[in-house]
């Protein structure tokens, strides 16, 4: 897809969720001109997201077909799209696996993707970022972690 | 309090054995973030942003300070060794900083830069202790319409320069001000948009959006490519001192790029990159050594440099006079002081004078921890960029997850991050501008009170905001910056047509 249709598609999408905003919006209390409801501002910007979604509809629309999207292709797409999988798989499995086993799985599998270093070299990496994680965040600074069902 | 009463004040709070080293670690931090690939300025001081709030707010601000102006430096760093910026800011640094490094010449451009940013940060300080408490005493005579006028009309001129056309700047603004929108409401307490969810009635956790459209946006982009960036080139000590004539070039620059960076940093946008690029584009204009700008010039480097550096420190004066962020780390900065329940405006000088001086202060400090930190430790940052990516990447996104949970305990700012990590990446790929969306997402609530606050306090009049000369002049202002950007593309393409026609 060109860089046309990445606009025209935004600007799809943009006016669809002003469209739910404002169905959504309208619900609120709206109160008077002198007494302001909670829905007032919503409307002005569900409004406004319209209408910059309008804006990125003609702009594409006027955009020469050519106009090119530096996307990446074949195995740098797949690359992009397994450390997307990654990150969504280590934030989803956190609250059960906990901080410092998801962590380490996680690192362990990410610098897999990005290099051909031996396994047991990996995990060595992977468990000293985890662990020093886990005495940085979680000990010292006391950031209250998914402990999941291990414990930690 | 006069500027210079405010001003030992300042140093009284600044020189703490807590804020002293606030300004230092934060100067370090700072600078390993602008070094490091992955993370820029931005997504640096949101990650910092729930850490500070263990600190007293002075301190946290500080430290937020100091990791800005930080990354500031540390960014031209990778711009001069490796042609890679490591932000915006030192996009026009690559030209002729890596042509000086090509010419054997890495390390004293490193010095000069270091020497810029210094003499750009001190005196930009100078200007923001004598004209943020003349801008506040203004503000005292602001009300809600006012208040309005500069909040609204400020991301509406920041929608519009911020770069790219017209809907590349607008619809990302709208879409953070929609966000802002999330959560429990301040006036009536009424929940917005939570689809029952209690955990979304603290609304959109701003540390989760802006790690997620900065920093996880970015490292998407970076692992697009499977090839590392080369090896810097080694930086000696002894090869750091530059020579008389390039003091001498460079001695005028620092001046313009000064002036320049003052300026651009009171105006809303990307202030820092903004004036790196006029910077750049009025030494090629004035320079007695224009003709080399762009093949291995040391003006090309210490206009910008130190022109970037100023509008950061610069960049202060709108939020610690009138509580309002006319950028992306400012807006940060303005988030860390609601939290710890400080209100930021005209009266900041006189409610929360520590947090006032004391950060201007520790600006002063920040510049001399940041020449002391980085000449002697040039080595240092150029060893860092030998750290390969498959390491720091699940390092920064650890660290991200981390950061975003730990601000309110919730999955759902975590989840939120990795959606608007992918909406960043999306956006930037269509060349849509991230910073209004931050800035709206900051200033949606502000912009709402106020609103609400005119409407209230006129019985409903909605000509209330334009009433007073100062909100007319604001919008006026506004209308014609928003005008003056319309009409630019008309004209020239018409101009284009009139050369190209017989």
């Amino acid at each position: 897809m060109g860089k046309r249709g990445g606009y025209l598609v935004t600007g799809a999408i943009g006016a669809a969720l002003s469209a739910g905003y404002l169905a959504l919006a309208a619900r609120l209390p709206l109160g008077a001109m002198d007494q302001p409801g909670a829905g007032v501002f919503p409307v002005v910007v569900g409004v406004l997201v319209l209408l910059s979604s309008i804006a990125v509809l003609w702009e594409g629309w006027r955009m020469p077909a050519e106009d090119a999207v530096a996307m990446p292709a074949g195995v740098d797409a797949v690359r992009v799209l397994a450390l997307l999988g990654l990150l969504v798989g280590y934030v989803l499995l956190l609250p059960w696996i906990g901080q410092l086993v998801g962590s380490f799985l996680f690192c362990l599998l990410v610098i897999r993707l990005l290099s051909r270093t031996p396994w047991p070299w990996i995990a060595l990496q992977a468990a000293a970022i985890a662990v020093t994680a886990q005495l940085v965040f979680v000990r010292l600074l006391q950031v209250q972690m998914p402990r999941g069902i291990l414990g930690f | 309090m006069d500027p210079i009463e405010g001003l030992l004040y300042g140093f009284g709070v600044a020189l703490s054995f807590q804020n002293l080293a606030a300004a230092l670690l934060g100067a370090l931090v700072g600078t390993m973030i602008g070094v490091l690939p992955g993370l820029g300025p931005v997504a640096g001081v949101a990650m910092i942003l729930p850490l500070s709030y263990a600190f007293e707010p002075v301190t946290g601000l500080i430290m937020m300070a100091g990791i800005y102006y930080g990354a500031m430096y540390g960014g031209s760093t990778t711009a001069i060794l490796l042609n890679m910026p490591g932000e915006s800011a030192s996009v026009m640094t690559c030209i002729d900083g890596y042509q000086l490094t090509k010419k054997g010449r890495a390390g004293a451009v490193l010095a000069l830069v270091a020497a810029g940013s210094f003499v750009g940060g001190t005196v930009s300080v100078v200007g923001v202790m004598l004209f943020a408490p003349w801008l506040a005493k203004l503000g005292i005579l602001f009300g809600p319409a006012e208040f309005l006028a500069l909040a609204g009309g400020g991301l509406l001129i920041l929608s519009r320069i911020s770069g790219g056309s017209f809907a590349a700047g607008i619809f990302p603004m709208s879409l953070g001000l929609m966000l802002s929108t999330v959560g429990q409401e301040a006036i009536t307490a009424q929940n917005r948009f939570t689809f029952g969810y209690l955990e979304l009635a603290q609304g959109v956790e701003l540390v989760a959006a802006v790690v997620g459209l900065y920093g996880i946006a970015e490292i998407l982009t970076l692992v697009e490519s499977r090839r590392a960036a080369p090896p810097p080139v080694p930086v000696r000590l002894r090869e750091m001192l530059p020579t008389k004539t390039e003091w001498r070039r460079s001695a005028p620059s620092f001046g313009r790029g000064t002036a320049v960076g003052f300026l651009f940093g009171l105006l809303p946008g990307p202030s820092a990159a903004m004036s790196s690029f006029a910077s750049y584009r009025l030494e090629k204009a004035v320079s007695k050594y224009r003709d080399e700008i762009g093949h291995g010039a040391v003006e090309g480097v210490a206009g910008p440099e130190t022109a970037n550096n100023a509008a950061a420190t610069s960049s202060m004066v709108p939020l610690l006079a009138l509580g309002i962020p006319f950028g992306s780390v400012t807006a940060l900065m303005l988030a860390a002081m609601m939290v710890h329940g400080i209100q930021p405006g005209p009266l900041l000088m006189q409610s929360n004078a520590d947090v006032f001086w004391g950060v201007i202060a520790s600006l002063y400090i920040g510049n001399i921890a940041l020449l002391v930190l980085n000449i002697p430790m040039i080595g240092l940052w150029v060893s860092m960029l030998r750290v390969p990516r498959h390491i720091f990447l699940p390092i920064i996104l650890v660290i991200a997850v981390i950061g975003s949970y730990g601000v309110g305990n919730s999955m759902v700012d975590v989840y939120g991050l990795i959606l608007l990590g992918v909406v960043g990446y999306l956006l930037r790929k269509l060349d849509f501008q991230l910073a209004p969306m931050v800035i709206g997402l900051v200033l949606g609530p502000l912009i709402e009170k106020h609103l609400r606050e005119g409407l209230f306090m006129s019985g409903g009049d909605l000509l209330v905001f334009v009433e007073s000369p100062i909100a007319l002049g604001i919008w006026i202002l506004v209308a014609l910056v928003l005008a003056g950007g319309a009409l630019a593309p008309l004209l020239r393409r018409r101009g284009a047509n009139d050369r190209s026609s017989p």
